[in-house]
């Protein structure tokens, strides 16, 4: 049964990284408009700055869940770099749950700050745009990564997955 | 000591312990970080502070600037554009002794102007140059030297991803840091080339030499490279001469690249997917990082350690410059066992105010950071291809699994030399980084 949570976590990670690199495009072109509005009408797009700040905090929010899977999950390897293949993949799996408890402490808190911004009330300056909003689409990418985490750190130990990086 | 400083200097030691027993760097330093804000602070003021600090540290508008520029560098990649890049610098030099090597630096050297990730540019000009430096006969030794040194290009010159993260840390105007880096990642590239010419003089038999091309089979491999050109020059244009921030420089330098890549023919849906999936990785990589090294500076900050470490350096009477040769030292021995971006993360908070007490050259404050911003970025690049672990090395072994990692190395050597070389003229003379930047607004 983990196997197909493990897949159905690698899926839904994969969704959010091109939803997040469809949001960046999104950005770029927004920006742009309001480039070309400020040089030609002397009139970017109103708030541009502050919807930029929110969508790029959601965006990377949005990175996070996947790049655990493919390299976010960067190691010092120099120490470790003779041990027994067994030792590596148990101490990696504990890494990973390390990282994965590191992850459900920010999506635990993000989730109570989105709450309490929502209760305060607090908006952006310029066009008005609630800030629990953006908490609200970086609490569910916390709790994705949360649980790509600990796929991870499944797949680790069963030796289906290498922790990344050489550095 | 106090206590605080005590617990301070465990959380390093618990962050150096959880490094060697293969946590994830980003978990090494949230790990301490939670311990030692729960400690010095209280357990409330922990859980009051991750309610606001990953919204407070991730929406910030400059940061849009790296996953941007990070597209930028993949759709480049994805339209074919390095194949292009290394066709026109081929046919430019490829007849003269280690000539292709050459092209390949100069591939490398256009390719970092729209790409800001040295592994990525180390990458996408490897898989092109490679395969026809082993077809004309090159040794092992140089062609995974050569792209793997020419590789750190791409964080040498702008866009960096290390330098735009090293002014969102230390407050400073990315803009005039970019403008800085110019004539140090044209002297990088000059100094590279020398690296080979002089590599090819003394090993001939490592480099054979090809027939120069036809006039009109040059001018074609020129063609498609004018795009790159006209992005390059709106884009840096844009901002140096202050049309454009970074974000929107980044944002016109994304899309105008797509469209490129597009009207090539040669980005496909997959492509496409594949710039996603690939920026995806790379930001999440460096802002998971980020958040665990601001959690952790957060901690040591309680402890006052930074403080008095800053206090103790300017009390010592020791010269300036002989602090900074150090704090560089410090960073060439932690790079060889550390990821270069985690060190950067970690250590900028407490090395920063370490050099802006100090009077270097009678420079002001913020010539003063530019100019160790760019000895920042000399550092992280040369930890990126020196021994035991150099990152780009790695990169390039992986493509080239014939060459063994110590023939790699040793070819490595002549470019080192010319990395240090230039270090040193950057350290001597401050206005090789800071002359360009006097002429923006």
């Amino acid at each position: 049964m983990w196997t197909r949570w493990i897949r159905w976590v690698e899926r839904a990670s994969l969704w959010f990284a091109m939803a997040g690199g469809v949001m960046l495009m999104l950005i770029a072109l927004m920006t742009i408009v309001s480039v070309i509005g400020r040089a030609a009408f002397g009139k970017p797009v109103p708030g541009d700055i502050e919807v930029t700040q929110y969508a790029i905090a959601v965006t990377i929010s949005a990175f996070l869940p996947y790049c655990l899977f493919s390299g976010g999950n960067l190691i010092v390897d120099f120490f470790t770099a003779k041990a027994k293949q067994r030792t590596k993949r148990v101490l990696d799996a504990i890494g990973a749950l390390t990282l994965a408890f590191a992850m459900g402490l920010f999506a635990w808190r993000t989730v109570i700050g989105m709450f309490a911004v929502k209760e305060a009330g607090e908006t952006s300056m310029v066009i008005s745009v609630p800030l629990w909003w953006t908490y609200a689409g970086m609490a569910p990418c916390f709790v994705l990564a949360t649980f790509a985490a600990l796929a991870l750190a499944i797949k680790l130990w069963r030796g289906e997955a290498q922790a990344g990086g050489a550095a | 000591m106090t206590t605080p400083m005590l617990i301070g200097i465990g959380l390093l030691g618990l962050m150096l312990l959880l490094m060697v027993v293969r946590v994830p760097i980003a978990a090494t330093m949230l790990i301490p970080g939670f311990i030692g804000y729960w400690l010095l602070a209280s357990p409330e003021a922990l859980f009051a502070h991750l309610k606001g600090v990953a919204f407070a540290r991730l929406s910030v508008y400059d940061l849009s600037v790296i996953p941007l520029f990070l597209l930028m560098g993949y759709f480049a990649t994805q339209g074919g554009l390095s194949r292009d890049l290394f066709r026109a610098a081929n046919a430019m030099i490829g007849h003269v002794r280690g000539g292709m090597a050459m092209a390949a630096i100069l591939a490398c050297a256009m390719f970092g102007t729209v790409c800001g990730s040295s592994v990525a540019t180390a990458a996408t000009i490897g898989q092109v140059a490679i395969p026809e430096m082993k077809r004309l006969g090159y040794s092992g030794r140089i062609y995974t030297a050569t792209l793997a040194a020419g590789g750190t290009l791409g964080i040498l010159i702008p866009p960096s991803v290390v330098l735009i993260v090293y002014g969102i840390l230390t407050e400073q105007n990315i803009a005039k840091l970019f403008a800085a880096a110019i004539i140090p990642g044209i002297i990088a590239t000059v100094g590279y080339l020398i690296s080979v010419a002089w590599f090819a003089r003394k090993y001939p038999e490592h480099c054979p030499p090809a027939p120069r091309m036809a006039r009109a089979e040059r001018i074609a491999a020129y063609k498609p490279v004018w795009p790159i050109v006209i992005i390059f020059i709106v884009v840096f244009g844009g901002i140096y001469g202050g049309l454009f921030s970074p974000t929107e420089a980044a944002s016109v330098g994304a899309i105008a690249t797509f469209l490129v890549a597009l009207a090539k023919g040669e980005l496909t849906a997959k492509g496409i997917k594949e710039s996603f999936l690939g920026t995806a990785s790379n930001t999440g990589m460096i802002f998971l990082i980020f958040l665990g090294a601001d959690l952790l500076n957060s901690a040591l900050a309680l402890s006052q350690m930074p403080a008095q470490l800053a206090a103790w350096v300017s009390a010592s009477g020791a010269s300036p410059v002989f602090i900074i040769v150090m704090i560089l030292l410090f960073y060439l021995v932690l790079g060889g066992v550390m990821d270069e971006m985690s060190m950067i993360l970690l250590t900028l908070p407490i090395v920063f105010p370490i050099v802006m007490a100090l009077n270097i050259h009678g420079l002001d404050a913020q010539s003063k950071a530019i100019w160790f911003g760019m000895l920042i970025l000399m550092v992280v690049q040369i930890g990126l291809i020196a021994p035991p672990v150099g990152l780009n090395v790695y990169v390039i072994n992986g493509l080239a699994k014939d060459v063994p990692m110590a023939e790699s190395y040793r070819g490595i050597l002549p470019f080192l030399v010319s990395d240090f070389v230039r270090i040193a003229l950057l350290v001597a003379f401050p206005p090789i980084t800071l002359w360009l930047v006097q002429y923006m607004n």
